[in-house]
């Protein structure tokens, strides 16, 4: 297990345990279980990943934004950074190119 | 034979069974989708149902109890719960509430809240507050039934990063409560979250408007809500109550307000009769004010009128007072100063007409020449109002020709000689010699110095001087008029060139009419020249005006600085 695995799952575990004190534990475990390759516990100790941890982090906060998107931007600000740290590299802007500027004296 | 037709029958038979179950499996899938799109249905209509009487409820407030009270009342017909409980803000204060469905206990109760208040120090990451139960409505409580709870979930509700509410919907049986069931109540919970947000950010963006319009009015204006508590005050009512502080407390404002006026009575009268109430005067300090106490209505309520505060609005009147009095002042001295002249008129021509005995020659001319003199001093009366009339409506003209005013000064101060000698007071008169002649009106300027000596006389006691000086300035003259009267106040000289203010003399018993200061100013601004007053109260009051030298002929001792070079001559006005 490499360490932005078990960093991952410990950070859900915290995000977990902490939504299960604030939206409580059915409706907590319900979503969380309900994402691909995330195997959770009863008491929301996440015991392993399977598969794109950027994905499933992702996938996960999708989930809870569903619930309550303010809630989600509030308590779960350390999974922001590793859902936008694993995400796929965005493809290169292309440089914007200059247009020539059109002769003023031309008419 | 038999054997074909047999395997027939029971391939016919299974074919048709088949097609039976076939059709019963999609048949039961059919109403299994009827079932969950009518559910569906059911959820997003009341989804639309309680969104709308939320927001009919909450209007222009941002009272999160009220979308707490809908919530509450209508989840019944969306989900089978036993408790419903709810914390909430309310004044800036923790307060929570509960319905209870189904007979629980006080333990179940206690669980729910601990909950709640647990879920509020998470989400704020503080220590998990303490609150009393608060109001509890719905069935009795049974203590000896339902410990806890089988299924529970808690619905935050979230405005600008702050948590206002949370929800805590709970029942009796475990799994009570779908997850479609709990999904619809987030999705609405998350909906009024948006729509008080953005209420929230319109009313601060309106706030800040209404307290930009509020501070830029020159009125005094400080509302107080209906427990007396100061809600608003801007500078202009900070300043006319001399309270220094940039927020100040309801205590501060109170012991601003002058104790001779009855403020909290008035006030109280306000939000009882829903009426306006207007003071036309009162005096806090040295300014007198009109002040207007209006009950502020709660504007979400349509149906009867609730006052939520007053607003109190001070406008300043000292200045239409003191111009109101001047004015007064004014018509008093007019009549008074034509009356005399027609009295004297009066009984002149009667004893023209009707004399007493026979009148020499000489009596009759001399009766005569008193109602000229007499009707002379009222023309100049009316003339001076005239003048001022001229000057308010912009229509005041001037005649400039070429002009001695070291004449001018010299023959108006011999006029004055006299009076002086009687009062004893030493006239003393100080031209200088190269003043050439120049282009100006010598009848209003002889008006502006004949009113200048007359006022410095008429305010300086016995032993005193008035001293009229002319001199040369850069391209003008100055004339200056000193006395060593009583000296014009202060707080009075900013009122000297004003229409009908008079000038009491202190210690002298003089009034003047009012008009004459006000006369000389617009006369010599007429010219292109300036006045100008430096006054003690006790020491004298020294009046200067300048005219600009135009078309001047060298005087016999033309100083060279005096001609103003390259100056073109200006038009009659």
């Amino acid at each position: 297990m490499n360490a932005t695995v078990q960093e991952s799952q410990k950070l859900l575990t915290e995000a977990i345990q902490k939504q299960m004190l604030i939206l409580g534990p059915e409706i907590t475990l319900l979503k969380a279980r309900s994402i691909t390759g995330l195997n959770i516990s009863d008491d929301g100790t996440v015991t392993s990943i399977v598969g794109n941890v950027g994905e499933i982090i992702t996938h996960f906060l999708e989930q809870f934004r569903e619930l309550s998107s303010p809630l989600v931007k509030k308590t779960m600000q350390p999974l922001f950074n590793i859902a936008s740290a694993t995400a796929p590299a965005t493809i290169p802007v292309p440089a914007t190119i200059s247009q020539p500027i059109p002769n003023q004296n031309k008419v | 034979m038999l054997l074909i037709i047999s395997i027939i029958a029971i391939g016919a038979t299974i074919i048709f069974g088949t097609v039976a179950i076939l059709y019963s499996l999609r048949e039961e899938k059919a109403v299994k989708q009827l079932v969950e799109n009518e559910l569906a249905q059911k959820q997003r209509l009341f989804e639309i149902t309680m969104m709308k009487e939320i927001q009919d409820r909450i209007g222009y407030s941002l009272e999160i109890e009220k979308v707490v009270d809908v919530i509450i009342g209508s989840l019944e017909a969306l989900l089978q719960y036993s408790v419903i409980s709810a914390v909430f803000f309310r004044k800036e204060q923790l307060q929570i509430k509960t319905h209870v469905k189904e007979p629980v206990n006080r333990q179940y109760l206690d669980t729910i809240r601990q909950k709640l208040l647990q879920a509020y120090a998470t989400i704020e990451n503080v220590a998990a507050p303490t609150i009393p139960d608060g109001n509890i409505s719905g069935v009795a409580l049974d203590d000896l039934h339902h410990t806890v709870p089988g299924t529970w979930f808690q619905v935050p509700i979230i405005v600008n990063d702050r948590t206002v509410g949370i929800i805590s919907v709970s029942a009796i049986k475990p799994h009570g409560i779908t997850e479609a069931e709990m999904t619809t109540l987030y999705k609405i919970a998350s909906q009024t979250s948006d729509a008080l947000t953005r209420l929230e950010n319109i009313l601060t963006v309106e706030k800040g408007k209404l307290m930009a319009m509020i501070g830029s009015l020159a009125d005094g204006l400080f509302m107080l809500d209906v427990n007396g508590q100061l809600t608003v005050i801007n500078n202009a009512a900070k300043d006319f109550l001399g309270i220094p502080i940039d927020n100040p407390s309801t205590i501060d404002l109170l012991s601003a307000l002058p104790n001779t006026y009855d403020f909290s009575n008035k006030i109280q009268r306000a939000i009882n009769h829903k009426r306006v109430i207007e003071e036309k005067e009162v005096t806090i300090g040295e300014k007198i004010f009109q002040i207007f106490i209006t009950p502020v209505f709660d504007v979400s309520i349509t149906t009867e009128k609730k006052v939520i505060g007053v607003s109190v609005l001070l406008h300043d009147i000292t200045l239409e007072k003191s111009v109101a009095k001047m004015k007064e002042d004014f018509t008093n001295v007019m009549v008074h100063e034509l009356r005399s002249p027609l009295t004297a008129i009066r009984a002149s021509s009667e004893m023209l007409i009707a004399p007493p005995g026979p009148l020499t020659e000489e009596e009759i001319k001399k009766i005569i020449g008193m109602i000229a003199q007499q009707a002379r001093k009222m023309l100049d009366e009316v003339a001076l109002i005239l003048d001022a009339a001229k000057l308010e409506a912009g229509l005041f003209t001037i005649q400039k020709i070429p002009s001695d005013l070291k004449q001018l000064i010299n023959e108006r101060a011999q006029i004055f000689q006299a009076p002086a000698h009687e009062k004893f007071v030493n006239l003393i008169v100080d031209i200088d010699p190269s003043i050439p002649k120049f282009n100006f009106d010598p009848i209003h300027v002889g008006q502006v110095v004949n009113n200048l000596i007359s006022n410095s006389l008429k305010f300086t006691s016995s032993g005193g001087s008035v001293k009229v000086t002319a001199k040369p300035a850069i391209g003008s003259v100055v004339v200056s008029v000193a006395d060593t009267g009583a000296g014009i106040p202060k707080e009075k000289q900013h009122l000297l060139f004003t229409k009908f203010t008079q000038l009491s003399g202190a210690g002298t018993g003089s009034v003047g009419t009012g008009l004459g200061l006000y006369i000389v100013k617009g006369v010599v601004e007429a010219h292109g020249g300036t006045v100008s007053l430096e006054s003690e109260e006790g020491r004298g009051t020294t009046i200067s005006f300048s005219l600009p030298i135009e078309g001047a002929k060298p005087a016999v001792e033309q100083h060279p600085s005096l001609i103003p070079q390259n100056k073109q001559p200006k038009m009659v006005n």
